[in-house]
């Protein structure tokens, strides 16, 4: 009975599989240096932890320290922008680079960067 | 004082025809409205706030120094960047120990807080200006509609709900009350839960609508584009099932009511559901 039951949950939550949600979390692992359960495996006495950025945010989190925003302004949407009547980039840290140095300069100065385990030179996240 | 208007992430990426229509509307109606330059992302409270009240502050000081220093009041039409930005103010003015923190990082990149600047929804400047839209409308919007405030346009109070309503009313539409009205999105949701962000929030008012008399869904708020531009995507490509009525930001209607084209700004292009339905509505 109780694997029965067993065997409809897993329906269930096959049916409740997002795979948008699944593309962005496996976007978010690549965004990682180090891999706990590999790393469990040969250092099986060491402690996971729970990264301060989780996998599912830290697409987003990335463009926010390479960009200044959540979004970016490609080729195609340049285009599009123009058609709209509006200047290809917007006036934000998009086209105004130093307020995106000036963000990132404080998210180094307040310990953020460090604090979330990202590394700026391989724009990526150690765990 | 001048209005800056902050874009935000996803107005000038996603929906650049929302920011091309608010523009028109602001010169139509003679608003002292420009852009709000050098932005950054608000920065998101749902996120941000959890992981760090703190940093959150800090990052959204950024953009109220910003303004400061452009000596404009900031004009947000993203409820989410709205709570950010207003909040942020009220805790460094009622907190100097915060305000002073916020500061020591602001100075070492040329910028400093002295509480002068203002916040405002841009619902709060058009309710403002609402006689001076009556005056401009020369194409009623002869349509029925459900609209979405969305969460954060309610936290403080009934004050924006009803600007919302109030506006939307004043073009000619007919607002069709539904037991969704005051649901979210599920924008935040879709980090934890997708499953119930997709099918039991956003997409269960999209279905809604498909079935009602509703020409479209009217909202305001970016962040809620956000999510409904996702949910729409993802129908279609994990369930095959198509949207028909389209999601029309605030501006757009205010802008056709005022006698602008379409293609003044762009209303075709970008979209998850093609408007053209509505448009034939409305012009005809």
């Amino acid at each position: 009975m109780k694997e029965e039951m067993k065997e409809e949950m897993k329906e269930e939550k096959i049916e409740e599989k997002v795979k948008a949600w699944e593309k962005l979390l496996e976007s978010g692992i690549k965004f990682t240096i180090f891999n706990q359960n590999e790393e469990s495996q040969l250092y099986p006495l060491r402690k996971l932890f729970r990264p301060s950025a989780p996998n599912i945010v830290k697409p987003a989190l990335q463009r926010d320290f390479e960009i200044g925003l959540v979004y970016p302004i490609d080729k195609n949407i340049e285009e599009i922008r123009e058609k709209c009547g509006l200047d290809r980039i917007p006036p934000t840290a998009h086209s105004i680079k130093e307020s995106l140095y000036n963000k990132i300069k404080i998210i180094e100065e307040a310990g953020i960067k460090d604090e979330l385990m990202y590394d700026k030179e391989k724009k990526k996240f150690y765990y | 004082m001048n209005y800056g208007y902050f874009l935000g992430c996803v107005m000038p990426a996603k929906m650049p025809w929302a920011e091309k229509a608010t523009f028109l509307v602001a010169k139509h109606l003679n608003l002292p409205f420009d852009y709000l330059k050098g932005t950054l992302c608000c920065i998101r409270p749902g996120v941000w706030k959890a992981i760090n009240p703190d940093w959150w502050l800090l990052l959204t000081s950024q953009n109220l120094a910003l303004a400061e220093k452009q000596g404009v009041s900031i004009v947000d039409s993203c409820n989410g960047c709205y709570i950010s930005h207003y909040e942020c103010l009220e805790e460094i003015k009622n907190n100097p120990q915060k305000l002073l923190m916020v500061n020591n990082y602001l100075e070492k990149i040329g910028l400093k807080i002295e509480l002068k600047v203002d916040v405002k929804h841009f619902l709060e400047i058009l309710y403002e200006n609402l006689d001076k839209i009556k005056k401009n409308i020369v194409r009623p919007i002869k349509i029925k509609a459900i609209r979405h405030l969305g969460c954060h346009g309610r936290k403080h109070g009934e004050k924006l709900p009803n600007y919302f309503d109030e506006i939307i009313k004043s073009l000619g539409i007919e607002i069709i009350d539904t037991p969704y009205d005051r649901m979210c999105c599920g924008l935040l949701l879709y980090l934890s839960d997708p499953y119930t962000s997709v099918y039991r929030r956003a997409g269960l008012k999209l279905e809604y609508i498909e079935k009602s008399d509703a020409d479209c869904l009217i909202f305001i708020c970016s962040g809620c584009y956000d999510q409904f531009d996702r949910v729409v995507r993802i129908y279609k490509d994990e369930k095959g099932i198509e949207f028909k009525k389209p999601i029309i930001h605030l501006s757009e209607l205010l802008a056709l009511s005022f006698g602008y084209k379409p293609e003044d700004f762009g209303m075709m292009y970008y979209r998850p559901i093609s408007p053209i339905n509505l448009i034939n509505k409305v012009i005809s």
